[in-house]
């Protein structure tokens, strides 16, 4: 779709930012459009750029110039609270100083719905609820957030994030501490969200696999730049990958359309350049 | 994991043993008074000799005692939110510091006589809070940045300059100064009359209302600035809010008592391993708590030698630092540093 769309949900035009003083990373100017209903991946090495263009999305950081569209609004001009009613962002992971539990964790998710004394109503536990049913989380709802595992951790924040009951959803690495059955069962949750629930997803991690499996549309970001964006079956080569992690990958293909990426021994350079 | 069962409990616990120290303090002391024989009449007949101790001698004092250790604890839960740190109390921001300096200023400078009813030594230890707090907000916005590590770095640096500063006008001070000056420091609740107790009231009354609607945003502070700005928090607003709220609250308490320890960080800490962390329940549950405990302190303070007194801040380091080791022990998980 073309830039100014009405239809479209992000509208990132020539984003840049740098962390301040002694950070060497900056993102550099940067163009991206996100349409409504899309599941998207930011895909890239650690240090890439995808958390910060993610926290740019939130308006959890300023841009150092170009701007940031919110459904044709500028998102620096959205209060808060209207964002939190539209958007939910989850985090690489939390830590809390005095801990809460599980229930108390997600009843956060409330507050941009709630008015300054008004309790959470039955509507709202409704909602917290189904919350934590769609993420798997209601068996330890009584449980300290601080004494659950990484998996259970990181759905209770997917969870929280739900009962803002927002358009989009925006996770920043949500696999990175998780094992094998965790990060699958995550990205199920999130494609669930995404098919079932009509929530326009970004998610960013370094998961090819998984992200080849389960995404729509890949954005592959190296050294603060993209280097591609498209479907994932175009996007997603060998020479891409080897250019993004600088690693030589074998497509294999098992069964369906997507293949898997596995590691391999780099082939010799076929042209030794002599001079 | 406490259940939602057993907090409110807790809390119903603390209100009825908040309501007995209320009523029940007064009775006791050096003197000790009846009950029945307080209220015999009503109203008290001038020749009530227990009704006139009752009313005119500990009835103020006592609620002064409750009305500050409910704002020292309330402070302390809200140090302790914003700066995400377990170890904030309300002195955190360099008000102990401030006031003192001003106490001592006062006192030094030989500053004794009233003005209309309130000491000078209040007015200026009222100004000296008012002073570093003004300070702390200043060296942040020099610098840009109101997140928690500043004001906590902010308050911990201004607090030591003030404390150089009542050391240097202690060490100028003569005998009878430095007496006073020390009686000042130790905090106290005995010079109290129903006029500073009704100014309190309004002080505490307002600032407990603004804190108590901003706990959902502490929550989520608690949690930390990204997460409460994702949730819709503007955490800058709530930040100052609540802070210089509860710096306003512990100045005009701290100006008439003297910087009592320990309460603001022992009774949130009590409360947090009783009611949980939700703010909701914690701040209810330490204002009654804290001034439970301050009264309860007090009134030992006030009994136990006879018609000596024992300095209120002394006693409340004393009894409550083994009660909080007690209940860390038996709950360990409770805080994560």
């Amino acid at each position: 779709m073309k830039l100014g769309d009405p239809m479209s949900l992000f509208e990132i035009q020539n984003l840049s930012f740098r962390y301040p003083a002694h950070c060497s990373f900056e993102l550099h100017p940067t163009n991206l459009s996100i349409e409504k209903g899309e599941l998207v991946g930011l895909l890239g090495p650690n240090g890439g750029g995808k958390s910060t263009l993610l926290k740019l999305m939130t308006g959890l950081l300023s841009p150092q110039t170009g701007q940031i569209h919110f459904e044709n609004r500028l998102l620096k001009t959205i209060p808060v609270r209207d964002r939190a009613r539209k958007m939910a962002y989850v985090p690489q992971s939390l830590h809390f100083t005095f801990p809460l539990s599980v229930w108390e964790v997600v009843e956060m998710g409330r507050h941009p719905h709630l008015g300054r004394f008004e309790p959470l109503g039955m509507k709202d536990k409704r909602v917290c609820e189904r919350a934590l049913d769609l993420c798997d989380a209601r068996s330890f709802k009584d449980r300290l957030y601080d004494e659950l595992s990484g998996g259970e951790k990181q759905r209770v924040l997917l969870a929280s994030a739900l009962a803002q009951t927002p358009q989009v959803l925006l996770l920043d690495e949500p696999t990175l501490s998780l094992d094998l059955s965790h990060q699958i069962l995550l990205f199920e949750i999130i494609q669930k969200l995404h098919r079932e629930e009509g929530l326009t997803v970004v998610v960013a991690t370094h998961e090819l696999n998984l992200a080849a499996r389960y995404l729509d549309r890949l954005v592959l970001m190296k050294a603060g730049k993209i280097l591609a964006d498209g479907p994932v079956t175009k996007v997603l080569t060998p020479r891409t990958i080897q250019v993004l992690h600088g690693v030589h990958v074998v497509p294999v293909r098992i069964a369906g359309e997507t293949p898997y990426f596995i590691p391999g021994k780099p082939r010799k350079q076929k042209k030794v350049q002599t001079s | 994991m406490i259940s939602s069962g057993q907090r409110k409990l807790a809390l119903l616990l603390i209100f009825a043993t908040f309501l007995v120290a209320l009523l029940g303090c007064p009775l006791l002391g050096s003197t000790s008074i009846s009950f029945s024989k307080v209220f015999q009449s009503w109203p008290p007949l001038p020749e009530n000799r227990d009704a006139q101790i009752f009313f005119q001698v500990r009835l103020a004092r006592n609620l002064l005692a409750a009305l500050t250790g409910a704002a020292m604890a309330v402070a302390g839960v809200i140090f302790q939110a914003v700066l995400r740190n377990p170890l904030a109390c309300p002195f955190t921001l360099g008000i102990a510091g401030g006031s003192s300096f001003g106490a001592v200023a006062a006192i030094g400078l030989g500053l004794t006589a009233g003005f209309s009813g309130i000491s000078m030594i209040t007015l200026f230890a009222f100004a000296g809070a008012l002073l570093s707090i003004g300070m702390v907000y200043s060296l942040a916005s020099l610098i840009r940045s109101f997140s928690a590590t500043t004001l906590l770095l902010a308050g911990v640096g201004i607090n030591y300059f003030f404390s150089a500063l009542v050391l240097l006008f202690y060490f100028t001070a003569d005998f009878s100064q430095s007496f006073a000056m020390m009686h000042w420091l130790m905090g106290s609740l005995d010079v109290v009359d129903f006029a500073s107790v009704g100014g309190v009231t309004i002080v505490f009354t307002g600032s407990f209302l603004i804190l108590f609607s901003l706990s959902r945003e502490l929550n989520l502070l608690s949690a930390g600035e990204e997460l409460a700005r994702v949730k819709g928090v503007p955490t800058v607003q709530v930040i100052l809010l609540s802070v210089f709220t509860a710096s306003f609250l512990t100045s005009s308490v701290v100006a008439l008592t003297g910087p009592i320890a320990f309460v603001g960080l022992i009774v949130p800490h009590i409360c947090r391993l009783l009611l949980g962390n939700d703010h909701r329940g914690l701040l209810i549950g330490s204002a009654l708590g804290g001034s439970t405990f301050l009264m309860l302190c007090d009134t030992l303070c006030r009994s136990l030698f006879g018609t000596t007194e024992l300095p209120v801040g002394v006693l409340t380091a004393l009894v409550g630092v083994p009660v909080l080791l007690v209940l860390l022990f038996k709950r360990r998980t409770y805080v994560q540093s």
